[in-house]
């Protein structure tokens, strides 16, 4: 992706949002994947993010600011979305195939599979500090000034969380 | 900052890598930014569309107006003065449904599903069931308090109950049979902890059991090991209780096919097994409770242990016919039952589907004595000798707002005497503290102007009585502690403001004194009548410097707080800064200590703490040397020795050291 540095005033709205979009597209995904329900709701998440982004033209002082904003939205715009995303679907009374959308998000190998449910079934204080350590290769310290956390209750969370994931899975993946 | 779990094992990378949006809903998006682009435009007629885009565009503004109007209207609605009894009394309306169909309407409505719902029917319960909306002029901030506002009677606390003022008795913890116990918020309430002692054997959590280890100087050993996972295969353990000759375990484990959820896979149970420990080198298990949702925290007082669980409910399991669906359950060696409607409590606009599942259980009976399911969670969990409040979240003001429920405890029973609400959330337990008949509150509060702190003074029935607020603007509240009539307030944004607040007249709280320090103290720990200690981070006056530090504050003479010590303490990553239970106190010995990670290894630091002279090192324990711990790291002193028990979510270790030398004298897996 390119490594764009975005200018805030200088240009109009939308080409600044559009460059924000194609540089983090993937990351605002993939944390909308694992903070809800199924693609369809990640969709969603992902449409809103950048709308409010687009709509609210935070005032961010480097890349770095702009990354955290986007991180913590996504999380809270997922929260909610995956709580309330079942209010306005229809749901089929007859068996009927269920659009595909509407399925939980597929992985390539079962393994992966059961590690994403595992982590959905994660209270979100512990899914958010596993998403960013381990799908964004995001330190410590990095990972405690985005949530506003400190470093020891980052790894706190994260210690927990690992824990939780492998009575989950049982599997060596968490192990420390 | 080094991390023992570099690298990661490539599947991440792997999943990620699949986790991307379809070129279709990337689209969809431009199609949509650009539309928008238009509206603005149409919107602000005589504008240039491509000129520099101000910030303060037509529907910005609009917005942010709109916002800072439903805040007016927000708090105007919110909690009033009301001491004299003629004005409006107005406060959330928790009520206490009549059937589970109305349990299922409020939690349909909180997950988002279902049909409209109809007004939620209910029968008045609980304490405050009226709700009256004031003016939109209203702002409660303005309202004058009335003249024959009555005063709260201080109530003297008794010697025999813990101090109601929250304050330790003596500096928590108290040593009883020469050994240190728990550092917890209200002296006597104890606190679950993976780390328990009654100065003669250690139990320590390790995530698979629970070990006993036995306390004796140079001949420690591990005595015995409890095998939670011959009573449940799945059980992970989170907390201890010790209640005399009951070992109290607090673990969680999936709901599974203990429910018919359809969802179960993804559900939490909460399980406490009581063990009889007559003998300590062969437990006993004597009985097992249960009820739904993860883990929040416990409490033992008087034989009883008070658990409270978040139980979140998913809108695609609800079955408006099936109330297992949408109702925690509780179990006891009685049976498995689903909370009574008339054991519920929904509070208005919670933010989630979700649960605070509180119960009462008597470690003797190993049964229920009470229970109790608010809808709208509780993030935080205070208890006092007659109460446990639940500080839950709740969406009804903009800016984010505290539900309060006070359920009120006698000989084990519950019953949910008030509720209330303010702006703003709680940091953490010790946000909250009981004086007399009085809860005090500290909260941050985010508006339209950034974040305020404020501090509430509210009766029983959860009310206003008197307030503080817009302390320190723009900064955030980093710790709290209550001491009798006066209340410490740290928050920081550069600078660590620590404010001392008189509480002596609970209508007209007043800052008595603000003293502004570098860093900031996360943790504060009233060190005899005159002092509080701070644990936090160093700092100068640009900023922070990455260091921790302890503080030594002469608080004798309120409006002149002084700072009168300060020790750097090394290391890069210190737990106990977020985890007061990490705190080593020996009230005994004047000690104070605490693990921190250096590049070096894990050190356990102990100081004396000497209000002349200051903080003075005792002992520095290398436990691992270049080793990371990532679990707790706790320690205890009995008689003459201290030891450390660390390296439980991998090998555990405890370890025994002379407490004057500070030499290892014995070393024990776990």
């Amino acid at each position: 992706m390119p490594a764009a540095t975005v200018e805030p005033s200088a240009s109009t709205g939308l080409v600044d949002t559009r460059a924000v979009v194609t540089c983090y597209q993937d990351m605002v995904y993939r944390i909308a994947v694992t903070h809800t329900q199924c693609r369809g709701d990640a969709d969603d998440v992902f449409q809103e993010v950048f709308l409010a982004y687009h709509r609210r033209q935070p005032e961010c002082r480097d890349d770095e600011h702009r990354k955290a904003w986007l991180i913590t939205t996504t999380v809270n715009i997922a929260r909610r979305v995956s709580t309330s995303s079942w209010r306005t679907r229809v749901v089929p009374l007859h068996g009927e195939t269920v659009d595909a959308a509407l399925q939980p998000f597929r992985f390539r190998t079962e393994l992966q599979d059961a590690v994403a449910r595992a982590m959905s079934a994660l209270a979100y204080e512990y899914r958010t500090v596993l998403h960013l350590f381990y799908f964004d290769d995001l330190p410590v310290a990095t990972i405690a000034e985005v949530l506003g956390l400190t470093p020891g209750a980052v790894k706190m969370r994260l210690s927990r969380g690992r824990s939780l994931m492998r009575t989950l899975l049982h599997e060596g993946l968490f192990d420390d | 900052m080094t991390d023992p779990t570099d690298p990661r094992d490539p599947l991440f990378a792997d999943m990620a890598a699949q986790m991307r949006p379809d070129e279709t809903v990337v689209r969809a998006l431009d199609a949509q930014l650009v539309a928008e682009q238009s509206t603005v435009v149409t919107l602000q007629p005589g504008t240039h569309p491509a000129g520099p885009r101000s910030r303060w565009s037509r529907p910005t503004v609009w917005i942010a107006a709109a916002a800072a109007l439903v805040l007016a209207v927000g708090i105007g609605g919110g909690v009033l003065l009301s001491r004299d009894g003629g004005s409006p009394v107005v406060g959330p309306s928790g009520s206490v449904p009549a059937d589970y169909h109305a349990v299922y309407v409020a939690v349909a409505q909180a997950a988002g599903v279902g049909p409209t719902p109809a007004p939620v029917p209910t029968r008045p319960g609980g304490a405050d069931p009226t709700f009256n909306a004031p003016p939109p002029d209203a702002s409660w901030d303005d309202r004058p308090v009335p003249d024959d506002v009555d005063m709260a009677e201080e109530a003297e606390p008794s010697a025999k109950e813990p101090s109601a003022d929250g304050a330790p008795a003596q500096r928590s913890p108290s040593s009883d049979d020469d050994h240190t116990s728990t550092n917890v918020q209200v002296a006597n309430i104890d606190e679950a902890d993976i780390v328990k002692t009654d100065g003669k054997r250690l139990y320590v959590v390790t995530g698979t059991h629970v070990s006993v280890v036995e306390l004796a100087g140079p001949k420690t050993r591990k005595l015995a090991q409890v095998d939670v996972a011959t009573a449940d295969r799945w059980l992970s353990v989170v907390d201890l209780l010790l209640d005399d000759t009951t070992l109290v375990v607090i673990g969680e484990t999936p709901s599974g096919a203990s429910t018919k959820r359809s969802g179960s896979d993804r559900s939490v149970d909460t399980v406490v097994q009581l063990y009889d420990i007559t003998k300590p080198s062969a437990p006993s298990l004597r009985s097992t409770v249960r009820q739904s949702g993860e883990y929040r925290t416990a409490r033992l007082w008087q034989g009883k242990v008070y658990l409270v669980s978040d139980f979140t409910v998913y809108g695609y399991e609800i079955d408006e016919d099936d109330p297992t669906t949408f109702v925690p359950l509780v179990s006891d060696r009685k049976g498995t039952k689903l909370v009574a409607p008339s054991d519920v409590t929904l509070m208005p606009d919670p933010a989630d589907a979700r649960y605070a599942v509180a119960t009462a259980l008597d470690v003797r009976t190993g049964a229920h004595t009470g229970q109790q399911a608010v809808l709208g969670g509780a993030d935080t969990v205070y208890m006092s000798a007659q109460n446990l409040y639940m500080g839950g979240t709740s969406t009804s003001r903009s800016g984010g707002s505290t539900t309060l429920v006070r359920l009120a405890l006698a000989d084990g029973q519950m019953s949910v005497a008030a509720y209330g609400e303010v702006p703003g959330k709680l940091l953490n337990q010790f946000a909250l503290d009981e004086h007399g008949d009085d809860l005090r509150v500290v909260t941050t509060a985010r508006d339209h102007r950034g974040t305020t702190s404020n501090l509430y003074v509210l009766s029983a029935d959860l009310r206003l009585v008197g307030s503080v607020s817009d302390m320190a603007p723009g900064e955030q509240v980093k710790s709290v502690r209550f001491a009798g009539d006066v209340g410490y307030v740290v928050t920081f944004r550069q600078t660590d403001p620590l404010f001392a607040i008189n509480l002596s007249d609970p209508a007209h709280p007043q800052v008595m004194s603000e003293l502004k320090i570098p860093g900031f103290s996360a943790y504060l720990h009233p060190w005899d009548d005159g002092h509080l200690v701070g644990l936090g981070m160093a700092g100068t006056n640009a900023g922070l410097s990455g260091g921790f530090k302890l503080s030594l504050f002469d608080v004798s003479n309120p409006y002149d707080v002084t700072q009168t010590h300060e020790l750097a303490v090394p290391g890069d990553h210190c737990p106990a800064m977020d985890d007061h239970h990490a705190v080593f106190v020996d009230t005994k010995n004047d000690l104070i200590g605490f693990s921190v990670q250096a590049p070096d290894g894990l050190h356990y630091l102990v100081y004396q703490v000497n209000p002349a002279y200051g903080f003075t090192v005792q002992h520095d324990l290398l436990l691992m040397p270049r080793g990371w711990e990532s679990g707790p790291v706790r320690a205890v002193r009995a008689g003459d020795y201290l030891y450390v028990s660390w390296g439980a979510s991998a090998s555990g270790t405890v370890g025994a050291f002379e407490l004057t030398t500070g030499t290892m004298v014995a070393q024990t897996a776990i």
